[in-house]
């Protein structure tokens, strides 16, 4: 049964002889996804010498004319630095969309070439580039683009500062798995095993709590239970080492706000004026005032990670109509992922101002980033603090590490190793460019 | 045929600035063949076409072979009163070469300010009056259209217009190693510089284009390897006196010319001061250095803007002023139009003969008994005297085996090289 | 006026339009039959030649701002008319008379450097990329590389 046609189907004529090939996503690329092979370019090593140039342009033309060369290098002379411009093989290249008479393809092996049986010249794809990488030589006005030599590239090899790397990129993957053990071994601990200890609001059957638990256990009753306030600042203390470390890997709700994510691969979307990360604070005041107010814990009988972890082997009715609150938020995931952590938390919330004084953060490093021409890091990212924009604008973006869950999906996911961890205070080249 | 074929374009420009005229001619073979090419043939178009400014590229310009940048300019100089060779680095070299000809003869007088642009095999004069008594950098910026960023240009600064005799042309605006007062002559012919559109190309040795990274697996051990940018180089030159010149808060980043491994320019900025330059002339920038101490940076800026060269500019300057005072100065020679007589500064190291012949600009690095041959030959067969001096275990040879591998063809070579380098020394 | 029938005339002597024999090579070579729905023989290279030849109007016209100057009429051309230079002459004509509406000029540079009905096809073809990309869709090639060396350097 044919799909029915969009209007990108309907183009005049070239359906017949050239379909547009839609892209299929195997279960292979869901469990690993495919390595494109690309050049890295370091601009510190640089010393604007042209020799990539002139190779490139052997195998363009058969004559050495750096004008013809698919690389451009280009310098900076007020703050003297050099660049090579070339093609990134984006994933979802825009030369390919742009192109009129579909030249331009994307291999299976990951290399975006331009058919020089159909390409005109026209130089559409230089103008939809973001970096406007392929080239027209002044001189015959063709269009050269880098095709990585067909998987040698001889920039590569002739550079004399090594200043250009091929690479196909490599996957941690071993985060992912880690992450999902960690998470079901807390769940399971959280949940079943040590029943009903993750929420201050049974007091005497109680030994854990959680940070914003103890504030509104303050709140209403003006005392502090030591143990449970010592195991709310083992939290904190985890916070400002590793950031919202337990939002992503030990959090039982999470977990289950993953699962679901899983099966609802497909999202909705909130209207914008629910998109505000500050929610979560008026939240967390909320429960701390009225449980000031009220004079017990407003929130804790309510919350979803405590109703969770108070779950096993509920007996009476009411115990199971609060159950409800548990799938009821966890549908949030649909409108979003992780909807409910990005905006309502309050738990994350008092770990998100914790995070203010922490150690480390995530950066993504702008020389190794491939910025528009990857953006997996963007497209991971459960919590959507990734700028996917700034990546396409050629900039790599600045995590906040209050919102950041460190469910570390970008570091597992990133090729290059532009993505990764360091200590505040590191200064990460060049400059943490914004 | 004749082992160069794929080096050069085979194609000599004309140029008749009282006319004005602009010619292309084909080269004749035999001719280049014999002298190979560079200051050798330069050499001889400026005795057939007498009272002329000659610039030439040699058969490895632009080619595999390392450092292969060099633009040479061969004329009669005012202040060494006889002919000169100038080298040109950067991209110069090579924009001419791709810009279709090998060799311009530069006749004649222009009745207005000129400028040639060489493009796609074709030579053009323009005029150039707006460019009259413009500082260097607003010159290149106005040119820049014309010819980036495949290509390159020449330029005088406002100095010459004023008729100065230390005047010195400029690449770029980034200053150059002449110190013969070739912006004097230019200046006197009403010719403001020349641009070269540099998009175009030829096959050179494309069948092995390795060769180059052979020969710079052997000379990446040399300490002269490691060492690189504008500061290792000063350490070479008497004794390395000047070598603190670059202050150590700048920001600093080694730039090489075409197809250089080993740069010895290099860009120093000071960001919050707004403050960049591109260092490459050794020698005038120590001649400022002895002069001025730590001041010498944002005289040598000024030096750049004018279009003077700052080793004539130390000359002049008086001791022991302040930076104000030096900058005054210098902005003072601009108007002043005198025309003596101190006599150009002669390296101690080099013999003064032979410093002067190849215009006064190229450091005195050691070995330095053999330092006019192996200038001479560098700039003949087209690639940079202060690399092919900087690596002493790079022969000749070396060199002309990237024009031909053949060995009856190398003998006939070596011995028109050895001719050739023969002649120019002994002028 | 005088001024533009020269640069018409110049135009015509230098693309070699007089050579046009309406063969038609040139409009199935064009790319522009599969960039514009509303493709007319007004905007094809022929059509544009037969304007010229009659001695119509063309630098006021909007349809001379549609090509892409790819050049591929010219190289398929028994007569070697070349569509792209004479497109070129009367769009630099149409710029100096002052008729600009159609030409886009950077936001950095501000050198013309693409016609809007090309610029609105590559619109067209990426609007179901985010909008941001729309930024540097509105800077020519060279400032745009400058600009991501600046980013990223």
């Amino acid at each position: 049964m044919r799909e029915p046609l969009t209007k990108q189907d309907i183009s005049f004529g070239l359906d017949d002889l050239r379909p547009r090939v839609k892209e299929k996503k195997t279960l292979r690329d869901y469990f690993m996804p495919p390595r494109h092979p690309s050049i890295l370019f370091d601009p510190d090593k640089c010393t604007g010498c042209g020799t990539c140039e002139m190779i490139c342009s052997t195998r363009n033309t058969k004559m050495v004319a750096p004008s013809a060369a698919s690389v451009k290098v280009i310098t900076d002379e007020r703050q003297g630095k050099n660049f090579a411009i070339l093609c990134q093989h984006c994933r979802k290249p825009l030369c390919v969309e742009a192109c009129p008479t579909r030249a331009i393809t994307k291999g299976n092996d990951g290399i975006v070439r331009i058919e020089k049986l159909f390409c005109t010249d026209c130089g559409l794809c230089t103008l939809a580039c973001p970096a406007a990488a392929p080239i027209k030589d002044p001189g015959s006005e063709e269009i050269h683009k880098c095709d990585l030599c067909e998987g040698e590239p001889l920039c590569v090899r002739y550079c004399p500062e090594s200043a250009l790397t091929f690479t196909r990129g490599k996957f941690f993957r071993w985060i992912k798995g880690l992450r999902w053990a960690v998470q079901l071994i807390s769940f399971l601990l959280l949940v079943v095993v040590f029943i009903g200890t993750f929420c201050y609001f049974k007091a005497g059957e109680v030994t854990l709590s959680c940070p914003t638990g103890t504030l509104q256990n303050i709140a209403s009753s003006g005392t502090i239970i030591l143990v449970g306030a010592s195991s709310a600042l083992a939290l904190l203390i985890l916070t400002i080492l590793a950031g919202r470390l337990f939002c992503g890997w030990v959090c039982p709700f999470g977990f289950v706000l993953d699962l679901v994510d899983k099966i609802t691969p497909k999202k909705l979307g909130w209207p914008a004026f629910l998109k505000s990360r500050m929610t979560k604070y008026g939240v967390l005041a909320g429960a701390v005032g009225g449980s000031y107010a009220l004079g017990f814990q407003a929130f804790c009988t309510i919350c979803p990670i405590g109703t969770l972890c108070r779950s096993y082997g509920v007996q009476s009715f009411f115990r199971s109509a609060e159950l409800a609150i548990v799938p009821a938020l966890a549908g949030l995931e649909i409108a979003q992922r992780r909807s409910w952590c990005r905006y309502f938390c309050p738990v994350g919330a008092v770990l998100g101002l914790t995070a203010i004084l922490r150690l480390i953060k995530i950066v993504i490093g702008a020389k190794k980033c491939k910025k528009f021409s990857c953006i997996q890091c963007a497209e991971v990212c459960p919590v959507g603090i990734i700028e996917g924009d700034e990546l396409r604008e050629g900039i790599s973006p600045n995590i906040p590490m209050t919102e950041c869950i460190m469910c570390m999906r970008c570091i597992d996911r990133c090729p290059y190793g532009a993505a990764k961890i360091r200590f505040r205070w590191q200064k990460v080249t060049p400059g943490e460019v914004t | 045929m004749s082992p160069l074929k794929h080096f050069y374009n085979m194609q000599l420009g004309i140029i008749d600035l009282s006319l004005p005229s602009a010619v292309t001619i084909p080269l004749n073979p035999e001719q280049v063949l014999k002298r190979i090419g560079g200051i050798a043939m330069n050499r001889e178009l400026l005795h057939e076409h007498g009272d002329a400014i000659v610039f030439g590229t040699g058969p490895l310009t632009g080619s595999f072979a390392p450092a292969s940048s060099l633009l040479t300019a061969t004329f009669a100089s005012p202040i060494f009163t006889h002919v000169c060779h100038v080298p040109f680095m950067l991209r110069t070299g090579p924009a001419m070469k791709f810009s279709g000809i090998d060799f311009l003869v530069v006749k004649g007088t222009a009745t207005e300010l000129s400028i040639i642009y060489v493009n796609r095999g074709n030579v053009h004069v323009r005029p150039a009056t707006h460019l009259r008594s413009v500082p260097a950098q607003d010159i290149m910026n106005a040119l820049k259209k014309e010819f980036r960023p495949s290509g390159a240009a020449l330029v005088t600064g406002p100095a010459a217009d004023h008729g100065i005799l230390y005047a010195s042309v400029s690449v770029e605006g980034h200053g150059s190693l002449d110190k013969a007062g070739l912006a004097s002559v230019m200046a006197a012919k009403n010719l403001k510089g020349i641009v070269f559109g540099g998009t175009g190309g030829l096959p050179f040795g494309r069948d092995n284009p390795g060769q180059g990274k052979e020969l710079i697996q052997r000379i990446s051990a040399d300490r002269n390897f490691i060492h690189r940018g504008f500061a290792a180089l000063l350490k070479l030159m008497d004794g390395g006196k000047a070598a603190g010149i670059i202050p150590g808060k700048a920001k600093k980043k080694d730039m090489a010319c075409y197809n250089c491994p080993a740069p010895c320019m290099t860009h120093v900025s000071f960001p919050r001061q707004d403050f960049s330059l591109l260092l490459l002339d050794h020698m005038g920038v120590t001649a400022l250095a002895k002069k001025t101490g730590a001041h010498a940076l944002p005289l040598l800026r000024r030096c750049l803007q004018f279009g003077l060269d700052p080793a004539g500019v130390a000359r002049r300057l008086p001791d022991g002023k302040t930076e104000a005072e030096w900058l005054f100065a210098i902005e003072k020679m601009l108007t002043e139009a005198e025309r003596n007589q101190i006599a150009a500064e002669q390296s101690a190291d080099v013999p003064v003969k032979n410093h002067a012949l190849f215009g006064g600009g190229i450091a005195p690095i050691p070995p330095l008994d053999t330092w006019h041959t192996r200038v001479g030959l560098a700039m003949i067969l087209g690639v940079c005297p202060l690399f092919f001096l900087r690596f002493p275990t790079i022969s000749e040879t070396d060199l002309l085996r990237f024009i031909s591998q053949d060995e009856a063809a190398l003998t006939k070579l070596q011995e028109s090289l050895t001719a050739s380098i023969r002649s120019v020394i002994s002028d | 006026m005088k001024e533009k029938e020269d640069k018409i005339t110049e135009a015509k002597k230098v693309s070699g339009v007089h050579g046009c024999v309406e063969c038609g090579r040139c409009v199935a070579a064009c790319p522009m039959a599969e960039m514009y729905t509303n493709f007319s023989i007004e905007m094809s290279p022929r059509g544009i030649i037969k304007k010229i030849l009659m001695g119509e109007p063309a630098v006021e016209d909007i349809h001379i701002w549609y090509c892409t100057e790819c050049n591929a009429g010219a190289d398929v051309c028994p007569q070697g008319v070349s569509c792209r230079d004479l497109i070129r002459a009367l769009r630099e004509t149409a710029i100096d008379e002052g008729v600009i509406e159609n030409a886009k000029t950077c936001t950095s540079c501000g050198r013309v450097f693409v016609a809007v009905p090309v610029e609105n096809f590559v619109y067209g073809r990426l609007q179901e990329e985010p909008a941001n990309l729309f930024n540097t869709l509105d800077i020519c090639p060279p400032c745009r590389r400058e600009m991501y060396l600046v980013r990223n350097a």
